[in-house]
């Protein structure tokens, strides 16, 4: 790790938004910190702690609650296990991930700055660091805007805002303290080792799993018309545990948001969505094509996810 | 014991005056009175947000070691608590005695640029559901000034809200996803869980920190 390195060294010639992007996106792979945040969801709070290491296994990272009831996250580069309150643990295992590449990471940023406008502000002092400031504006009313403070040192998110078409703040992030180490201490390597937690969990009952058993595409199932900008980058199918149907899941992306689409055999007699939900920025959609249920999640406004969900159509293999 | 008001039970216990089988029945009490849970919670987020400029002698863990504890998890015996007489209850400007007295006082609003868009928005400033918990200890406690504060004030009286810490306000349900039915609850989230691993690695929104929205969502509320 290269603590003390400067910000990202730009050609002359580069835009310093796409530096200063570039650099946060690399950062998560790069250092090992620790810290608290607060999450700001409408007129909810919440702290949170965060443990970050990233060395020759890749990025790993714990993420906890501090207040409410307890919930966490423990990611690795192929798996997650989140554990969650009167709720089953979730075990989300990606061996066929195509994992986070710091080689496309110029690739996304030119992706991005075709539906935004990323301008470099002034600088700001957050969690007793100094922080750049950009703003992130979007090009249409399909996706939010975001101004986010980056740790001039290490790029680092230090704290962001995402704001809706009328300018609102829907969530932000903000550390009240980060940590940086050279090396992760050993309580850093157990707080962010899951493997175990998983060895011990599937063996039991009480989890939801989803393993991704295909890459290849079911293209009886085409979304037609989603928004500009958005496209679909994935489509992965996964077992589910608990009905062990597949489940096809297609991403889309515009560089910055991201948009998935589940599509299940509707489960008989379970309740599904149907509708709108919001949860701070993370809109759903869901309805019934084909008898399947589908479901559309993403942190995009409602009416891209319902765009994106009544363009879903089921196409049978003697149409193609 | 429990007759006192939230904030005495809490502080009692923080403060240390408890010790034994009367600690113990508090802990019990305190996991079937979701009100001073929520006070509890309340404290810690404050302190989380205070803590740069709280005593030392407050420490990091407490508050987790406790919740473990009403949770019904082992580590009862871990807290360190000293014996003290509880029939004469006073309020120390010390540790979460001095959080919980600047709950009605301190927004933990940090260096926000845009007043308007602060951390705690003015409609949760001005909530006052959560506020006549504290609000008649914020007038005896001193707040000590420290030009380096990350802590904006505001006036007296206006509160505090935070996660779970008060009855949602039925009109405003963008905080949570919109359903009553468990099932549907727990199938959004986790598809939120499958979106988030996925979707990271094909964007630059990992440096967001997405995880936190599902960490954030508190489905027991």
């Amino acid at each position: 790790m290269a603590l003390g390195v400067a910000a990202a060294h730009a050609a002359d010639n580069e835009d310093p938004a796409t530096v200063w992007l570039e650099k946060m996106s690399r950062s998560s792979m790069t250092y090992n910190y620790k810290g608290t945040f607060i999450y700001r969801r409408g007129n909810e709070l919440v702290a949170m702690n965060i443990v970050h290491v990233a060395d020759e296994r890749g990025g790993r990272q714990r993420l906890s609650a501090l207040n409410g009831a307890p919930r966490e996250i423990i990611r690795s580069c192929d798996s997650a296990v989140c554990f969650l309150p009167h709720h089953k643990a979730v075990i989300v295992n990606k061996q066929r991930h195509k994992a986070f590449s710091v080689a496309n990471i110029s690739k996304r940023i030119a992706t991005l700055q075709e539906h935004y406008r990323v301008s470099v502000e002034g600088t700001d002092r957050v969690a007793g660091r100094k922080a750049q400031m950009l703003s992130i504006e979007p090009a249409d009313h399909y996706r939010y805007g975001y101004r986010v403070w980056i740790d001039s040192e290490t790029g680092l998110l230090l704290k962001s805002d995402m704001r809706g078409d009328d300018g609102k703040s829907v969530e932000q992030i903000m550390f009240t303290n980060l940590t940086l180490v050279e090396n992760p201490t050993p309580d850093m390597l157990e707080a962010v080792d899951n493997e175990e937690v998983m060895r011990n969990r599937k063996s039991e009952n009480n989890l939801a799993s989803f393993d991704d058993t295909s890459d290849e595409a079911d293209e009886t199932w085409q979304v037609e018309d989603i928004p500009e900008g958005f496209k679909r980058v994935e489509h992965y199918q996964h077992r589910a545990s608990d009905h062990g149907e597949l489940i096809e899941h297609m991403i889309f992306t515009d560089g910055l948001a991201s948009v998935s689409v589940f599509i299940e055999k509707t489960p008989p007699g379970e309740a599904m969505l149907s509708g709108v939900s919001t949860m701070g920025g993370v809109n759903a959609y869901g309805a019934v094509v084909a008898d399947h249920h589908v479901t559309v999640v993403g942190e995009v406004p409602t009416q891209t996810v319902r765009e994106i969900g009544d363009s879903v159509h089921y196409i049978p293999d003697n149409d193609h | 014991m429990m007759s006192k008001h939230p904030d005495e039970k809490i502080s009692v216990l923080m403060d240390g005056e408890l010790e034994g089988t009367e600690r113990d029945r508090l802990i019990q009490e305190l996991k079937m009175d979701s009100q001073t849970r929520c006070c509890l919670e309340r404290y810690q987020l404050i302190s989380d947000a205070l803590k740069k400029h709280l005593p030392d002698m407050l420490g990091h863990d407490l508050f987790q070691r406790v919740t473990q504890a009403i949770a019904g998890e082992e580590p009862h015996r871990q807290i360190s608590l000293k014996s003290s007489d509880t029939t004469h209850f006073t309020w120390r400007v010390t540790g979460f005695a001095l959080a919980a007295s600047l709950a009605a006082l301190a927004v933990i609003g940090i260096q926000w640029t845009q007043p308007e868009q602060s951390l705690v928005s003015p409609q949760l400033a001005s909530t006052s559901e959560t506020g006549p918990i504290v609000a008649d200890l914020a007038t005896t406690q001193q707040i000590p000034a420290n030009r380096n504060s990350d802590i904006q004030f505001v006036a007296e009286g206006d509160a505090v809200n935070p996660v779970s810490s008060a009855p949602r306000d039925a009109g405003n349900n963008d905080t949570q996803w919109k359903m009553e039915q468990p099932g549907v609850k727990s199938r959004l989230t986790e598809y939120l869980i499958n979106h988030n691993e996925y979707a990271s690695a094909i964007s630059v929104r990992e440096g967001l920190l997405p995880q936190v929205r599902v960490v954030g969502y508190d489905p027991g509320e």
